[in-house]
């Protein structure tokens, strides 16, 4: 195929263009949203956020240095459910699951709701998030200075939302 | 980057080919690649277990046409 | 692959830039799409949720996926796609589909079209996106190709789509199309078609 276009062409015909949409195509909108497609790309969009919270879990949990085991206990939930937290970003934790991680780990209890996908996120949150996730470590060990540091900051910034 | 081949086809075959491009104002690669393309488009969706149909809006009709 | 230099207005300068237009859908830009894309389209949609807008409201388009399109069609020669690439980023995405549908305005009723399946400009160019579109004219390169696809396939520019309401006004006043008016067969979606003397008028 030849595709042969002028400058000259080409700044007649953008100026029409301008700003105006463009988008062309089917299913980009639906006429009567069905809940579970809308519930399914909703949870979709939250992963990063969600990420963010199996991280700040495991974090937390890493600093008292507590096995998943232990933290099951405390918490009386199960072993496969806290592992789902820290790892799976499409499972979504009961409301009284966090509230209860909320608790043993005093931190604010709405922007941890907002963070296990539970309830709408403040605008905000999804950088901070994204941050904190990115700068959370895979190891097993004690965190590091810098992980330390990470979480501290991220905390901070959500008992900030709280007020 | 096109390759040529050498096509023998029927007189029928001819004729049906020369009313598509009569009908459809083609030449006949044009034409012959589009029954490539509709070709495999069909033979794929069979494959993955579905049927062709034509349907008839106005009878309500659908008649399954049998690809092999 | 092949690609073809082509522009796009860098909507900072008021200037044309170079871009690139590439004949195919690579992994790279799936990629892209997911690393690039969808952060600014999600960052969007959060702020309008937290302003208490339902999805009727979030920008049109926003839950595609552009990986199981590209997957559902690979290999069929029946579809095409093309990327638009500018500055290293991904920039607006198209797929054809010349086994689709035959033309539907009167002067050319029964012929062949090329139909565009889909076609995206990526979120920083869209103002239902950002307060400041970063580049415009992906649908004009778009469209150009499209028609040229079209010439290839001896059809003579003749395209059609199904515009996303926002999106009629160019396909309609920038473009020149024929609208053949909201398609019930087509979840209510505007249909419009471009003759060959609108394609040549389109592309002179």
């Amino acid at each position: 195929m030849k595709l042969e276009i002028t400058r000259e062409w080409f700044v007649r015909r953008a100026k029409q263009e301008g700003d105006l949409e463009i988008s062309a195509g089917r299913l980009a909108r639906d006429p009567t949203p069905d809940e579970t497609d809308i519930e399914a790309a909703v949870a979709d969009i939250a992963d990063p956020i969600r990420m963010a919270f199996g991280s700040l879990v495991e974090t937390m949990r890493r600093r008292r240095g507590l096995t998943v085991e232990k933290l099951a206990e405390r918490l009386d939930l199960n072993v496969g459910d806290i592992m789902r937290i820290e790892r799976d970003a499409h499972f979504r934790p009961e409301p009284r699951a966090v509230y209860r991680l909320a608790e043993t780990f005093d931190l604010p209890h709405k922007a941890l709701q907002q963070l296990s996908g539970n309830t709408v996120a403040r605008p905000g949150l999804q950088e901070q998030a994204l941050r904190f996730a990115a700068r959370s470590g895979e190891s097993p060990q004690k965190l590091s200075r810098d992980e330390q540091r990470a979480l501290e900051e991220f905390v901070a910034y959500l008992q900030k939302q709280q007020g | 980057m096109k390759k040529t081949m050498t096509l023998n086809l029927t007189d029928a075959e001819m004729q049906v080919l020369q009313d598509l491009c009569d009908k459809k104002d083609l030449s006949k690669t044009a034409v012959l690649r589009q029954a490539l393309r509709l070709y495999q488009l069909v033979d794929v969706r069979l494959d993955q277990g579905g049927k062709l149909f034509f349907e008839d809006e106005a009878k309500k009709e659908k008649a399954e046409l049998m690809v092999l | 692959m092949t690609s073809h230099p082509v522009f796009l207005t860098d909507k900072r300068t008021g200037e044309p830039v170079a871009a690139e237009l590439i004949e195919t859908i690579s992994e790279a830009d799936l990629r892209s799409v997911e690393t690039e894309w969808k952060p600014v389209t999600v960052a969007r949609i959060r702020s309008l949720m937290a302003k208490g807008l339902s999805p009727a409201d979030w920008p049109e388009g926003w839950h595609w996926k552009w990986r199981d399109k590209v997957t559902a069609i690979n290999g069929l020669l029946a579809f095409q796609t093309f990327a638009l690439r500018c500055e290293g980023k991904l920039q607006g995405l198209m797929q054809l589909n010349t086994a689709r549908a035959r033309c539907r305005v009167a002067e050319q009723a029964g012929k062949d079209l090329v139909y565009v399946d889909y076609i995206e400009t990526a979120p920083w160019n869209r103002k239902a996106i950002v307060d400041v579109p970063r580049f415009s004219g992906v649908g004009t390169i778009m469209i150009r190709a499209a028609i040229e696809v079209s010439r290839d396939h001896e059809l003579r520019g003749r395209i059609g789509l199904h515009s996303l309401p926002s999106a009629e006004a160019f396909y309609a006043n920038a473009c020149g199309m024929t609208d053949l008016g909201l398609d019930g067969t087509y979840e209510g979606l505007r249909y419009f078609e471009m003759t060959s003397a609108q394609a040549d008028a389109f592309s002179g």
